[in-house]
């Protein structure tokens, strides 16, 4: 399965076209991940959206990337994505 | 030829060349913090030779080009990052810094993979270098890929402008080469095959005749710059007199022909694993075919052995179709024609090349599944991009492609990562 960011002429307006809108609506700037720690969810993360205190987000860390909940104390500069929605199956 | 200041107005108008730094690099390090800082490199297709090399590569003095087996134990001993080359994720990512780009420009030329020309906004004009610095700052946070910045009247300046954004960190990944301002110091220190358009091709020739630097190009005269160069080498010295010959051309051109071929894994003896190999690049080449909306008239078939091992042998063989075709059908069959009236038993071939030519547009042709046979297997080869483009992956192909190819190229330092193949996404865990 692939998600292609560009949207085609066909699914346009369509409910299909409508969700991919709601869940990137700046593609060029979000970047689909997994979480290793919930396999089978897909983390949507969006480098554009300004971090703000207690939301996920993704951190460069020297050893790779890593998810996190901002503190009061985050360093900006290491922030590398905000998640901006989770789907995973329901539990 | 008379002085082009005559006629020809230095342009006040402004235009941007967008650059990539290191792009490839840059794509293995987008999931990669861990690799800042430290030296990547990656190789071309087969693992053969070094394709991109990140700051710190070049630093140590490996060259572009340099075959890998060269290098090895040298990259290995400096704690090296080597990776074989991911094209997907090169083309994903490269689609998302161009769509960064578009918002910034009014008219925009994709000139490469890693490479875009913008036609700077008006309220870009005044102050070109803020501009070219927020352009930089704003496809880095949106897309994660660095980027130069040069902004200049015309392109072949606009490189020039870049590639100095590229070299002096002090800029910022920023610079502006504004009409009015004096360009001397810049092009003086410019080799003349650095200039866009010289290259190696031209710059022997221009060094025997004294002209070593961009600097010594622009001001050599016209009469003697057409004798030598013709009349593109002539643009490309009054473009770096500031007057624009070379426009932003926004719409993709078709290309003229199209190319597809890989050097092997291991060297391939036998005409069924040649025919094989020959038969997917066919495969490609017709896919950028149809989504070009093109049509091939030729077709050529090139196979040849090693350049560095044992006695050299390489032939190539070109068919003209009947009519000019998309399909992969009709392709497949004229290569395999051309291959078999090539091979010759008894060698190692380690590359076959596909040549599609004498391309003309397909225009509006109706497809029917039911029509002619050249009508049903173009339309067959169509339904074939959409479920494999669908798929994300090869989905449908001829039955003679099916099992494991010892000839596919060797990758063994793959990253496996895509950005939209749900099987290749980048993997994260939590911070501890």
């Amino acid at each position: 399965m692939a998600v292609h960011m560009t949207r085609s002429n066909e699914i346009q307006g369509s409910a299909a076209g409508r969700l991919l809108d709601m869940l990137l609506p700046r593609p060029s700037s979000t970047f689909l991940l997994r979480s290793a720690d919930a396999p089978g969810s897909i983390l949507v993360v969006d480098r554009a959206v300004p971090p703000t205190e207690g939301r996920k987000a993704v951190l460069s860390t020297e050893r790779g990337l890593r998810l996190a909940t901002l503190d009061s104390r985050f360093d900006s500069s290491r922030v590398w994505g905000v998640v901006t929605w989770v789907i995973r199956e329901p539990s | 030829m008379g002085h082009p200041g005559a006629v020809l107005k230095p342009c006040a108008d402004l235009l941007a060349l967008c650059d990539c730094n290191n792009f490839f690099v840059s794509c293995e390090r987008l999931f990669r913090p861990d690799l800042e800082g430290r030296p990547v490199v990656v190789l071309s297709s087969n693992d053969g030779v070094v394709i991109s090399r990140s700051n710190e590569i070049k630093a140590l003095g490996v060259k572009m080009g340099e075959p890998f087996f060269r290098v090895r134990s040298f990259l290995e001993r400096h704690g090296a990052a080597v990776f074989s080359s991911n094209f997907r994720l090169y083309e994903e990512v490269s689609a998302r810094v161009m769509a960064s780009l578009r918002r910034f420009t009014p008219s925009m030329e994709v000139y490469s993979v890693d490479e875009a020309f913008l036609e700077i906004p008006p309220e870009g004009k005044k102050k070109p270098g803020e501009w070219a610095l927020d352009v930089r700052a704003a496809v880095l946070r949106q897309t994660g890929i660095p980027v130069s910045v040069g902004a200049a009247p015309t392109k072949t300046a606009a490189k020039l402008a870049a590639e100095r954004a590229k070299k002096r960190p002090e800029t910022g990944g920023g610079f502006a080469l504004l009409p009015g301002d004096p360009w001397e110091d810049l092009l003086g220190e410019v080799p003349v095959e650095d200039v866009w358009g010289i290259g190696r091709r031209w710059s022997d020739f221009l060094r025997r005749r004294g002209i070593s630097t961009a600097l010594r190009l622009r001001d050599a005269p016209d009469d003697r710059l057409e004798k030598y160069l013709g009349i593109r080498g002539l643009r490309t010295a009054w473009e770096l007199r500031g007057i624009r010959c070379f426009p932003i051309e926004e719409r993709e051109k078709p290309q003229k022909s199209i190319q597809s071929s890989r050097s092997f894994a291991v060297p391939v003896r036998d005409r069924e694993s040649l025919a094989e190999a020959v038969t997917e690049f066919t495969l490609t080449a017709g896919r950028r075919l149809r989504s070009q909306n093109s049509l091939a008239g030729s077709l050529s078939v090139s196979i040849s052995t090693s350049r560095f091992r044992g006695s050299f042998f390489g032939a190539r063989a070109e068919v003209t179709l009947e009519t000019p075709t998309d399909s992969d059908i009709t392709l497949m069959r004229a290569a395999a024609g051309a291959l078999s009236s090539i091979y010759r038993e008894g060698h190692d071939y380690e590359k076959a090349e596909i040549c599609l030519g004498s391309l003309s547009s397909a225009g509006t042709v109706q497809l029917r599944l039911f029509g002619k046979r050249e009508d049903r297997g173009a339309a067959l080869s169509r339904a074939a991009d959409r479920l494999n483009g669908e798929a994300g992956r090869r989905l449908l192909l001829p039955a003679a492609l099916l099992g494991e190819k010892e000839w596919h190229p060797r990758k063994d330092r793959h990253s496996g990562m895509g950005l939209e193949d749900l099987e290749k996404l980048p993997v994260i865990s939590a911070e501890e």
